[in-house]
C-alpha cells in the first residue's frame, strides 16, 4: 500500500519525493534529506488528480475508430491504443521510433487538453528515482494520487514470451505482481482494457484487435528496473555522438526504453498494445525528455537529425548490437 | 601518541570515503545539469517571441 508522502500544502516536496522537473513549481531548501540542491518541482496532488480525471474522460468517451478498422475499440482512449497497434511494425526498432512517439504523445496530450478539459502538460515518470524498487515510486505506490499499484501477486506463473517484429524473441520471467491492479485510480471497478494482447500468447480475439474487456494487470519487475539507474541514462546522454547510436542504445532490450516497459510487465510487454496501461504515456514522456536533453547538447546538428529507415530491424547499425539482444 | 595515530588514520579513511561519491548520485546531478541547460536554451529561444510558442503560453512537462 502507500503512505501519505506529505501532509502540508500542495506542492511541498517530501524527503522521499525527489523529482526533477522542466519547471520547478516551488523552490525546495537545499540540504536535509535531499542531498541534491537543484531547484525541484513536481505535479501537486491537485494537478495529478486533474490528469487522472482527464484519462478517465478519454476512457469513457466514445471513440472514432470505425469497427471495420479495429472491431474491439470502444473509447477515445482505445483510438490511441488501436492506432499504436496498427503502426507498430513501422515505428519500432527503426528510424521512426523517436519521432513517431514524440508526435503520438503530443496528439494524446492535445486530446487530454482539447477534449477533456485538462489544463496541464503531459507529466513524465523519472524512473531513475525509483530504479531500486518501482513499487515505492509516487507513480506506482497505489495512492489516489498515483497511477495505481502493482498487480496482485500471483504465484507459480509461467514466463511470458514476446515476439518483436523483425527482431528477437524475448522471454520474461514472472515479476512481483501478475494480477489486477489492486489500489489507486486504475483498479478493475474504474478502468478496463479492451484491446490486445497482440505481442504475446494467448492473443486477444481477432489477433488482439477484437473486443477483450479485462482489468489492468501489472507485474513490476525489480530485475528490469535495475536498468533504469541514472548511470545508464548518462551513458546514453554523454556516450552517443549521433542519433543512430542514441536510438539503438535506448531501444536495445537492456536500454532504458525497453526496460522501462519490461519493469511494468504484462500489457506493457506487448509492443503493439502497450499504451493500454496509462503508465505508458509517462514512460514515453520521460523517453522524449531524454531525447530532448540529448538533442540540446548540440541543437544545431541534433534538432533535425534523422537516422535509419521505417522498417523494423532493417539497419546495418543493428549488427554490432545483436550480441546484446541475444544475451536477453 | 597511539590515539593520535589512530585518529589520523580514521580521518584519512573518512576523506577517502568522501572522495568517492556514489556514481548514481553523480549521474543524477549530471542529468539535472543537462536539463537546466535544455530549459535555458528553450527559454532563450522564445524570450523575444510574441506569437506562437511564447514565454507567456509555454507549457512545461513536469515530473509526476
Amino acid at each position: 500500500m502507500y503512505e501519505e508522502e506529505h501532509s502540508g500544502a500542495e506542492g511541498v516536496v517530501s524527503p522521499r519525493w525527489r523529482p526533477v522537473s522542466l519547471a520547478p513549481l516551488v523552490e525546495v531548501p537545499c540540504g536535509a534529506a535531499d542531498t541534491s540542491c537543484a531547484p525541484r518541482g513536481s505535479l501537486s496532488k491537485k494537478e495529478r488528480l486533474n490528469y487522472i480525471d482527464a484519462v478517465y474522460c478519454l476512457a469513457n468517451k466514445p471513440g472514432v475508430t470505425p469497427t471495420s478498422e479495429i472491431p474491439g475499440a470502444r473509447s477515445r482512449y482505445d483510438d490511441f491504443v488501436g492506432s499504436h497497434m496498427q503502426q507498430t511494425p513501422f515505428v519500432h526498432a527503426d528510424g521512426l521510433f523517436l519521432g513517431y512517439h514524440r508526435y503520438y504523445l503530443w496528439q494524446y496530450e492535445k486530446a487530454l487538453r482539447n477534449e477533456c478539459g485538462y489544463e496541464g502538460a503531459q507529466p513524465y515518470w523519472d524512473w531513475t528515482l525509483s530504479y531500486e524498487d518501482p513499487r515505492t515510486s509516487t507513480v506506482l505506490d497505489g495512492s489516489p494520487y498515483s497511477l495505481g499499484s502493482n498487480g496482485v501477486f500471483v504465484p507459480n506463473r509461467n514466463a511470458t514470451t514476446v515476439v518483436i517484429p523483425n527482431g528477437p524473441t524475448l522471454v520474461f520471467p514472472p515479476g512481483t505482481g501478475g494480477g489486477c491492479v489492486y489500489s489507486g485510480p486504475f483498479t478493475p471497478d474504474k478502468f478496463q482494457l479492451h484491446l490486445g494482447p497482440v505481442g504475446y500468447e494467448p492473443q486477444g480475439p481477432g489477433g488482439g484487435f477484437g473486443y477483450n474487456p479485462r482489468c489492468l494487470v501489472r507485474d513490476l519487475s525489480l530485475v528490469f528496473s535495475q536498468h533504469q539507474r541514472p548511470t545508464n541514462v548518462t551513458k546514453l546522454l554523454d556516450g552517443c555522438a549521433d542519433l543512430g547510436c542514441f536510438n539503438i542504445e535506448l531501444d536495445a532490450p537492456g536500454g532504458v526504453h525497453g526496460s522501462g516497459h519490461f519493469q511494468m510487465g504484462n500489457i506493457a510487454l506487448d509492443v503493439f498494445a502497450s499504451p493500454s496501461d496509462p503508465l505508458f504515456w509517462l514512460h514515453h514522456a520521460q523517453i522524449d525528455r531524454l531525447w530532448a536533453i540529448w538533442q540540446n547538447q548540440n541543437p544545431q546538428v541534433r534538432t533535425n537529425e534523422v537516422w535509419g529507415t521505417q522498417t523494423a530491424g532493417n539497419c546495418e547499425f543493428l549488427l554490432p548490437y545483436l550480441p546484446k539482444y541475444l544475451e536477453m | 601518541m597511539k590515539l593520535s595515530y589512530l585518529s589520523a588514520q580514521l580521518l584519512q579513511l573518512a576523506c577517502l570515503v568522501v572522495a568517492v561519491p556514489d556514481p548514481e548520485a553523480v549521474a543524477s546531478k549530471r542529468i539535472d545539469n543537462l536539463q537546466k541547460n535544455y530549459q535555458k536554451y528553450i527559454k532563450d529561444t522564445i524570450k523575444h517571441r510574441t506569437t506562437g510558442c511564447t514565454k507567456k503560453n509555454i507549457l512545461e512537462r513536469k515530473e509526476w
